[in-house]
């Protein structure tokens, strides 16, 4: 039996707790819905079935499936790295991974255009990264960084090498004890880090902005477009591509879940 | 010979973990790595595993060279002190993981993890995760785990360590029966020199990465080489001696030397005896064993079946540590306070550090 | 495994989506900034019909329209687009600066401008607040949304309307000049609720129904109108205001790269043709005015420059403006930039002041 006799400290405490989620959670979410259906569900369909909004959706959806990819096997990577090994700068690097998360991406979408821009130290770079959606991917990844690393890690950590050290003196190579012993451990771990990268790269917005330069029908993602179309008086636009971005992070969410739980049947 | 070890050094920058260790196994031993932590003891077997790499020295298990092969080369069963099982894999999956590996046919292979379970008495588990199970049992399963492959050497580094010390000793005499049945010869690392008497064929002590001697609990215990085994083993009452012609000189006293000292003659020697060897009488009474010298009871703790009484010299001032049994000590009248003769039943000698 | 079969199925498709490009088919870039979307919208489809008929080529357009001051950093960090439409003289001279364009894009009769409009008064239906004119803006405990000059060269033209009619005496209760003209300005910014980051962010702000008055360009008010939104509010034309001039101009390194200066030229010649000009109007913009320059009678003195639009101007709908100036009489964006804007500038140095 749980103790069910709050304090006054533990109502408030509940209470602060309970506004915060509604004010900062569900209030957008029911006002983003409220809107997008404000005259019925035709101007929604019209709106998502726009090709041209179903264009940026596209390209959106592409950066994130790729930065996920890129960020999955370069963060594994990263994560066993800054685990398995010592060496210089470790701490340093280890400090680095935080830092798409402290610094502004809009920012960071400046610094490669002046990197890799007409005039940058890296304008003889072969791919073009300024302006394109090349570019978009680059910065997709910088800002999804963090989070296939940060999710991996402490597993890692936790389950120690002995577990590896054990698979190789019964004989598994490295390569095997890493999909055999290594893998099933950080399965969940990367399952929802990639989670967490696509719904970040879905929502990404100032960095793919910059880099990109929004040009409609090539470099234009879905975020973008909500973006322009707020400001062009499109609402219905925007309200429902909002919203489709949000449906397709929350499907994304639930596939993973049920894989995992197929996986673990099987 | 099963494991020979020629030489072997291991540095951590300037740091040298093993020193020069130099080892020889015989087939279906149970050999004890025995030292304080950080001696060094866990590196060596990591080492025989192929886990860590030398700087210098030779391995060879089985006739075997094998200083420069990987570990999945090695055919050695390692059992870590937290034992490691695969976490997503029940009990039957890991035991037969190496057994996979090998691409043992399924049918082969499900003999004998099932030999393997009924071995370590654990035929209802096969299909349990292992954090369903209790420690002792993980335990088990990491032995059963090692021991799938037939392998070589069997490698257990403390392996008891996270254990309760109740289950322990029913552990080690499982693991001893089944080390003794398979007649595979073992390495057990363990700072416990309780549990390598129980254990051990043969105990290596190491202290700061060197192998200081190697021998039998009995030998050890009773004639231990250096100062460092006579201490660790247990409590030992130490005395700076002379051996000069047939007799030791301890201060004013002098007792026999015992036989085949001729080594020490004419040296300064340490004099060594465990509490058990010491005897102590009233003043006034017959003395049986060699004359040590004379004392004030300190003290007298209870200590299980015995008494622990510590006598303080006369006129050094010096402690001896006695165990004595409780009906001795009740016959005698022996208290706090009482001045006593003190007796040595057995000892042994030293060299000086 | 299954999981990994649906990544790397999206991952091909993401591949094979890289578009082809086709034979006889030119590719033009245009860079705007955000509000003339929807004329360009409108103007490219004619161009493209009437380029196919001229010359059987068909023109395929990128577009993209950001905030003009950023467009102008992007194309000269290397976005390349062949043809820019900004907002501001100026951000078309830096990228000249940068060397990306090499010919004297401003000389034609339109001083290199494809449309302009005006700054204006919005005030709510029915003016309850009864503003007729620049001096009933301030000092009334009004609030005022205008957008930040610092963060929009847009917004730039909006003080500088302010400012200029009350330098040239527009503004009753303050002296003609630059002291009555930079008292105005304070009280005015005195008075500002909010400053958006651009010109069309405050126009939203004013139609959501926060502030009493805004300061606005004609063409955002076409634009709310044609948008259905023309019942939140009314226009009310100060009788001094400043003529807001858009360039456009070929980036002609882009261009020539691109091999495309040809179609590049065309596209900003139609741009000034009577049927582009119609959709400019429509959306809400006024036609580019001529400079007609009288020499002075008299020794001495400055010749008279007047503005003549060059399409009759429908007067229902962009009725003439009693006092209309350029920022040429105050030295252009050049000098202006600096002596207002810069961080030592008047108005940079007026906003530290109000905002204490």
């Amino acid at each position: 039996m749980k103790e069910r006799n709050l304090s006054l400290g533990g109502i408030l405490l509940l209470l602060v707790v309970l506004i915060y989620a509604g004010v900062l959670l569900l209030a957008p979410v029911a006002a983003l819905v409220s809107n997008t259906f404000k005259d019925g569900f035709e101007p929604f369909w019209k709106a998502i079935t726009d090709p041209e909004a179903l264009n940026t959706l596209w390209l959106s959806m592409r950066l994130a499936v790729l930065a996920s990819i890129f960020n999955a096997l370069l963060g594994v990577m990263v994560a066993w790295v800054l685990v398995r090994h010592n060496f210089f700068g470790k701490g340093l690097l280890n400090a680095l991974v935080d830092l798409p998360l402290v610094i502004s991406p809009v920012i960071v979408g400046y610094v490669m255009i002046v990197l890799f821009g007409r005039t940058g130290w890296l304008k003889d770079f072969p791919i073009k990264l300024a302006f394109s959606w090349e570019g978009m991917l680059v910065l997709t990844v910088f800002v999804s960084l963090p989070f296939v690393i940060r999710e991996i890690q402490p597993v890692l950590a936790g389950m120690g090498k002995e577990q590896e050290e054990a698979a190789y003196t019964l004989g598994a190579s490295p390569w095997g004890t890493f999909w055999r012993i290594v893998f099933p451990a950080i399965r969940h771990a990367l399952t929802y880090g990639i989670v967490l990268t696509l719904a970040r790269s879905l929502g990404e917005f100032g960095a793919v902005a910059v880099i990109g330069g929004g040009t409609q029908g090539s470099t234009e993602s879905a975020t973008i477009y909500i973006y322009r179309s707020l400001n062009d008086r499109n609402y219905a636009g925007a309200y429902s591509m909002a919203l489709l971005l949000g449906v397709i992070a929350i499907l994304i969410l639930i596939i993973m879940n049920n894989l995992r739980v197929h996986k673990r049947g099987g | 010979m099963s494991i020979y070890l020629h030489q072997v050094t291991k540095q951590y920058e300037d740091n040298t973990v093993v020193d020069d260790v130099s080892l020889e196994i015989e087939q279906g031993e149970l050999f004890v790595l025995l030292g304080p932590s950080g001696s060094g003891k866990s590196t060596i077997l990591r080492l025989i595993a192929g886990l860590t790499t030398l700087n210098a020295g030779k391995i060879s298990l089985n006739g075997r060279d094998v200083t420069h092969l990987p570990p999945q080369k090695r055919h050695t069963g390692f059992v870590f002190q937290n034992y490691s099982l695969f976490q997503h894999m029940t009990v039957a999956q890991n035991i037969g993981f190496g057994l996979e590996i090998q691409k043992v046919p399924p049918a082969q292979r499900k003999a004998r993890i099932e030999e393997l379970l009924a071995l370590i008495e654990m035929s209802e588990y096969g299909n349990r995760l292992p954090s369903q199970l209790s420690g002792g049992q993980q335990q088990r399963v990491a032995v059963a785990r090692a021991l799938a492959q037939n392998p070589d050497v069997l490698l257990l580094d403390e392996p008891f360590g996270a254990l309760d010390v109740k289950i322990r000793g029913q552990l080690r005499q499982n693991l001893r029966s089944i080390q003794k049945r398979l007649n595979v010869t073992a390495i057990l690392v363990t700072h416990d020199q309780e549990e390598a008497f129980e254990l051990a064929d043969r105990i290596g002590i190491i202290d700061k990465g060197r192998l200081l001697e190697i021998g039998t609990p009995d030998q050890l215990y009773r004639k231990p080489g250096n100062h460092f085994t006579a201490t660790f083993l247990g409590n030992a009452n130490l005395f700076n001696a002379h051996r000069n012609g047939t007799m030791i000189y301890i201060g004013e006293n002098r007792i026999p030397a015992p036989p085949n000292t001729e080594a020490f003659a004419g040296k300064s020697v340490q004099m060594m005896f465990r509490p058990e060897e010491v005897v102590i009488v009233p003043q006034s009474a017959q003395l049986n064993g060699y004359f040590f010298g004379e004392g004030i009871i300190e003290s007298i703790a209870f200590a299980g079946a015995l008494e622990r009484v510590a006598v303080k010299l006369n006129p050094s001032g010096e402690i001896i540590q006695a165990l004595i049994s409780p009906d001795i000590s009740r016959e005698l009248g022996l208290r706090p306070g009482d001045a006593v003769k003190i007796g040595v039943k057995n000892f042994h000698l030293l060299p000086t550090e | 495994m299954r999981k990994w079969f649906i990544i790397v199925s999206l991952l091909l498709l993401a591949v094979s989506s890289v578009a082809q490009a086709q034979e006889n088919e030119v590719k033009l870039t245009l860079a705007g900034f955000a509000v003339p979307r929807e004329a360009y919208g409108k103007i490219i489809p004619l161009f493209q019909a009437y380029w196919l008929a001229e010359t059987g080529q068909t023109v395929v357009f990128e577009e993209s329209y950001l905030a003009s001051g950023a467009q102008s950093r992007a194309v000269i960090g290397g976005f390349e687009a062949d043809i820019v439409a900004l907002s501001l003289e100026d951000h078309v001279t830096r990228i000249a600066d940068a060397g990306l364009i090499t010919t004297e894009w401003q000389n034609n009769d339109y001083n290199g401008m494809v449309s302009t409009s005006v700054a204006i008064l919005l005030v709510r239906p029915d003016n309850p607040a009864g503003i007729t004119n620049w001096s009933d803006v301030v000092g009334r405990g009004l609030a005022v949304i205008t957008p930040n000059p610092a963060t929009s060269g847009g917004a730039q033209w909006n003080a500088m309307a302010a400012y200029g009619a009350a330098y040239r005496g527009h503004v009753d209760g303050y002296s003609a000049g630059a002291e009555g003209a930079l008292q105005f300005l304070t009280a005015l910014y005195t008075d500002v609720l909010v400053m958006d980051a651009d010109g069309r962010e405050s126009f939203l702000t004013f139609e959501r129904g926060i502030g009493d008055v805004a300061i606005t360009y004609e063409n955002e008010y076409y634009a709310g109108v044609n948008a259905g939104n023309g019942d939140l509010y009314e226009i009310v034309y100060p009788t001094s205001t400043i003529l807001i001039e858009n360039p456009i101009a070929v980036v002609d390194v882009y261009a020539d790269k691109h091999g495309v200066r040809e179609v590049a030229d065309a596209f900003v010649a139609f741009t000034y043709t009577p049927e582009a000009q119609a959709i400019f109007a429509e959306s809400g913009f006024r036609p580019p005015y001529q400079r007609v320059v009288t020499p002075s009678e008299t020794e001495g003195e400055e010749d008279i420059v007047t503005l003549v639009p060059i399409i009759e101007l429908d007067e229902t709908r962009f009725p003439p403006i009693e006092d209309l100036f350029t920022i040429d009489d105050f030295g252009g964006w050049k000098e202006v930039v600096p002596t207002f804007f810069g961080d030592e500038g008047i108005f940079t140095k007026m906003i530290t002041e109000i905002q204490g």
